[in-house]
Formats: C-alpha cells, sequence, structure tokens
C-alpha cells in the first residue's frame, strides 16, 4: 500500500489551509481523509501528482468553508454560545433601563449614564444578535429566511430606540428618529411582515401576532404623543395662571395708588420700566397663545389681556419654542426678555434698600437653573407646553408687579416719613 | 452534491446517521474515510458518501454524545476514530429498528398501492 511523504502531506495540508479553515478539527480529519483518498488512487497505480489535480478539483467543487460552515451549524457552537450571549443581554439591557429610570425618577446621579448604556446593549447589540439567532433557527429547521424582515427589523428598532434614548435625554433629533422609525414600521416593516405572514404558512400566528403587537404599540405611541400633559395636570395650571393674571391686577391698581403718593423722579422711571416689561411680558404670552393657534385669538381682548377659559390646545409645545427661540425667519423673544429682566433687576437692586436684595435676586434669578445647571431659558421654555409657559409669563409679571410695589412702600417710608406722621 | 448516484440524497440524508451508528456498532472503531469505503463495499458502490454529508454528520454525533472520538498520530497526519458510546450502542439499536420498521411499511405502502404502478 501506497504511504505519502511527508512532503506531500505538507502540499495537501496547504492546499486545505487555503480555503480558510478556522476549526482545526474538521481541518485535520478533512487532511487525513485526502491523504486516504489520493494513496488509494496511488495503488490503482496513478501518480501523486496526477490523484492530486483529482482531488483538488474536488476540493473546488465540495466547497471546504460550506462543510464546515454545515459542521458548526449541526454542532451548534457559535449558535449555542450566540444564543448564551443573547440571553444574558436580554436580562441585562431591561434591568439596567428599569434601574435607570428609578434613578432618574429619584433624581439620583447616574442615571443617564444607566439608560444610555442599557438603550445601547437593547438596540446595538440585543437587537442585532436576536435577528442572528433568529435567522439560524431558521435556517436550521431547513426555511427559507426572509432577509428583508430581519434586515429591516433591526434597523428599524435601532432608530426607534435611538429616538426614544435621545427623547428621554432631551437631545436633538429625537422627534426625527421616531417619526422616521414610524415612517419606516409603516412604509416597509409592515408590509415585509404581512407578505412573510402570507407566505409562511406554518408560523402565520407567531407573525400575526407580531403584527399585532407592532400595530398596538405604535397606537399607544401616538396617544403618548397626542395627549403629552394629562388633563388633570393642564387643569391646575390653568387655574394657577388664572390665579397670577388675577393677583397681578390686584397689586397693580394698589402699585398705582401708592405711585400717586409718592411723586418722585426715580418712582417714575421705575413706574415706566416696570410698565413697559410686564406690557413685554403680555406680548409674548399674546404670541404664544396665538403662535398655538388662530381659535386663540378669541381669548385676546383689545387691551391685550388674556381669558384662558377661552383659549384651548394648552398642551402643544411648538408654538412656546417658536416664540422664544425663533427659527430660521423670526428671530425669538427669549434672548430679549432675559436681558430686560436682568436691567429692571439691576434697577430694582439700585432703588431699593439692602433689606430688599434678596427677595430681588431671588425672584427674578435668570441664572442656570436646578442641578443640572440648565440655562434660565431653556429650562422654563424648551419643550413645554403652552399653558406652562403662560404660567412662567404670568408668575413673572404677578413677581415684577410685587418687587415694584415693595420697593415703592420702602421709597414712601423714607421720603414721606414726616407728611405720613403728621 | 451530498451523495452522488443512484439512490438519490434525500432518501439518504435522513439515514445517514443510521448507516454511521450501525457501521460503528459492527466495526467498534472507523474513522472517516473508513466509513465512506465500507459503505462503498456494503452497497457495491452504490452508495457513496461524499465528506461533504459525512463529516458534519459525525461532529453532530459526537455533540449529542453517541458518539466519541480519538485522535492518534500517523507520521505527520492525525487520524481520529470515532466508536460508539453506550447511549450510542442503543441509538443504534433504535435507529435500526426504527429504519426497518419504515421500510417494512413504506414496502406495504408502496406494494399495495392502487394508485401507484409500480409493476
Amino acid at each position: 500500500m501506497a504511504e505519502l511523504t511527508d512532503r506531500e502531506i505538507e502540499i495537501l495540508n496547504r492546499e486545505i489551509d487555503k480555503q480558510g479553515l478556522t476549526y482545526t478539527q474538521l481541518q485535520k480529519e478533512l487532511l487525513d481523509h485526502l491523504c486516504c483518498d489520493i494513496e488509494a488512487k496511488m495503488d490503482e497505480g496513478i501518480e501523486f501528482l496526477k490523484a492530486y489535480e483529482e482531488i483538488r478539483k474536488r476540493l473546488e467543487d465540495n466547497r471546504i468553508q460550506e462543510i464546515q460552515e454545515e459542521t458548526l451549524l449541526l454542532i451548534n457552537q457559535k449558535y449555542r454560545m450566540m444564543k448564551k450571549f443573547m440571553y444574558i443581554l436580554g436580562s441585562i439591557a431591561p434591568s439596567l433601563l428599569i434601574v435607570g429610570a428609578v434613578f432618574k425618577l429619584q433624581h439620583w446621579p447616574g442615571a443617564n449614564v444607566l439608560i444610555v448604556l442599557g438603550s445601547f446593549l437593547l438596540g446595538a447589540v440585543y437587537l442585532p444578535v436576536f435577528a442572528m439567532v433568529s435567522i439560524r433557527d431558521t435556517r436550521k429547521r431547513e426555511k427559507r429566511v426572509n432577509m428583508p424582515m430581519y434586515v429591516v427589523g433591526v434597523i428599524t428598532g435601532f432608530i426607534f430606540i435611538t429616538g426614544v434614548l435621545f427623547k428621554i435625554m432631551h437631545w436633538p433629533g429625537a422627534g426625527v428618529a421616531l417619526t422616521f422609525s414610524v415612517l419606516i414600521t409603516v412604509a416597509v416593516f409592515i408590509p415585509v411582515l404581512v407578505i412573510q405572514a402570507l407566505k409562511d404558512k406554518e408560523n402565520q400566528v407567531q407573525s400575526f401576532s407580531i403584527l399585532i403587537f407592532i400595530l398596538a404599540f405604535m397606537a399607544v405611541n401616538i396617544m403618548v404623543f397626542a395627549l403629552k400633559v394629562s388633563k388633570n395636570v393642564l387643569g391646575s395650571i390653568v387655574v394657577t395662571t388664572a390665579e397670577n393674571m388675577a393677583t397681578s391686577q390686584i397689586i397693580e391698581s394698589r402699585n398705582t395708588l401708592l405711585l400717586e403718593n409718592v411723586q418722585l423722579e426715580q418712582t417714575k422711571l421705575m413706574a415706566e420700566e416696570t410698565d413697559e416689561l410686564d406690557h413685554n411680558i403680555q406680548m409674548i404670552m399674546v404670541d404664544i397663545l396665538m403662535a398655538t393657534h388662530e381659535n386663540n385669538r378669541a381669548a385676546v381682548s383689545l387691551d391685550n389681556t388674556i381669558d384662558l377659559k377661552k383659549a384651548s390646545y394648552f398642551d402643544i409645545h411648538k408654538s412656546t419654542e417658536l416664540v422664544i427661540f425663533g427659527n430660521e425667519i423670526s428671530k425669538g423673544k427669549g434672548e430679549e426678555l432675559q436681558t430686560a429682566l436682568e436691567a429692571y433687576r439691576e434697577l430694582l437692586m439700585v432703588q431699593a434698600g439692602s433689606e430688599l436684595d434678596n427677595a430681588i435676586e431671588r425672584m427674578l434669578n435668570t441664572g442656570p437653573q436646578d442641578n443640572d445647571q440648565v440655562p434660565w431659558l431653556d429650562y422654563h421654555f424648551r419643550q413645554t407646553p403652552m399653558i406652562s409657559a403662560l404660567n412662567t409669563l404670568s408668575n413673572l409679571q404677578l413677581k415684577i408687579r410685587f418687587l415694584e410695589g415693595e420697593v415703592l412702600n420702602e421709597l414712601l417710608a423714607k421720603h414721606q416719613p414726616q407728611e405720613l406722621n403728621q | 452534491m451530498y451523495i452522488y448516484v443512484m439512490i438519490s440524497k434525500d432518501l439518504l440524508k435522513g439515514t445517514l446517521k443510521t448507516i454511521v451508528l450501525k457501521l460503528l456498532e459492527e466495526n467498534e472503531r472507523m474513522y472517516g474515510y473508513e466509513i465512506t469505503r465500507e459503505v462503498e463495499r456494503l452497497t457495491e458502490g452504490k452508495v457513496q458518501l461524499s465528506w461533504g454529508a459525512l463529516y458534519p454528520a459525525l461532529h453532530k454525533l459526537e455533540s449529542d454524545r453517541l458518539i466519541t472520538s480519538e485522535e492518534e498520530s500517523i507520521g505527520k497526519r492525525v487520524r481520529k476514530y470515532y466508536r460508539l458510546t453506550e447511549s450510542g450502542t442503543s441509538a443504534a439499536k433504535e435507529k435500526v429498528r426504527e429504519f426497518i420498521d419504515f421500510v417494512t411499511i413504506m414496502g406495504r405502502v408502496l406494494d399495495t398501492g392502487p394508485s401507484l404502478n409500480l409493476a
């Protein structure tokens, strides 16, 4: 019986190596098999090189890579690991998100890190791995894999999760991502799913359920977007806003009386400034109201006072941002307001004695807000429903009027003590 | 591609494991090439197992713990011998019995089936 020399074995080994096998167990076996084959042919009197040529043709036909793939698929190594990985991730990602949500609710530090990490694991790792495992499962059952469904599904899911994450983190672009994911879902993913359900009779129930869940989920999603602020919360804010406005008016008329008593140059100036600022704020409120919906015109009277009972569409965000921050075409009124407030604060500080400094400083604080040091304008007017903005603004008016009154009282006490005593 | 020749590959595919188990039951230990030769001999060349069919099946049986393997160096190359495990031995008997049952039943069906004109 012929036996191959070491050199000949080496040649064969290199030939197999070229096929790019990674599973060495199989490679060793195939080499032995090949050697045996050639030896058998040599026993029949065929020379090594000729036998080798024949075998080489068979190597090409048989495509060793495929054998390896099939072997690995059958013995499940990669697949098992992926599945395990999937299960582990599948439990870690939502846990991170839930813990992150609790942290966020409690305003504990680290909430954002947890949420970002959880979302990343869910969208960028779990989702693709799930698709891969799912594809393997389908292949193992010797069924055709509906590639478009998986590809579109993973992409849509990723964009959706990104959108939600951005929304939670208040990063720009959330709306675009969410809208985009809904669009792909409706225009591509759902049709692909329906086709899949129609084709794959065996898993029809399963595909159908997935479809139903996606549709239901989308409905909930849209509802959340549509509602935004619950009616109860809206109602209570409307009440406080209306009270702010009413109280402002009372203080304003009281201040007018005081002003008649204090006939000083400086009080005249202060009264003018206060009236102007008050008016400007009022105009911003009217603008926001009008930008929200033209029907709100009914709520604004000729002298620009606002009757909230006649207003509606309290929960719309866009108008606030439009008026305060502006857009490409028109400049927002926010910065001007902030500057005016700061100037007014300075004016009050000059007029008033040091006892009032604290109150003025605190009530007209336009510095960064909150622990996160959010700029004052962003804090009060970014992604803010119309009614919240009106509440903030009417509260500002109230504070201005109140401080004006305080300063006037103080000046009155200082400059007319004799008169009052008489 | 998997199994050339006379007997269709679809027919053989499901029985490949049975064949391997049965051969190992009779021969204690065998390596891949030996199995293909033995099948060829027993079927007088009518069934030729390609390695594309054989090796995935062998590795699957091994991962299912129906067979075990041992390696032996022969000069520069390594030969991998397979033998049945305990559960493999009973699986071999079970599979062979199952297959004989199947053949018997199919024989009955195909012989008497009025719609099939086999004669």
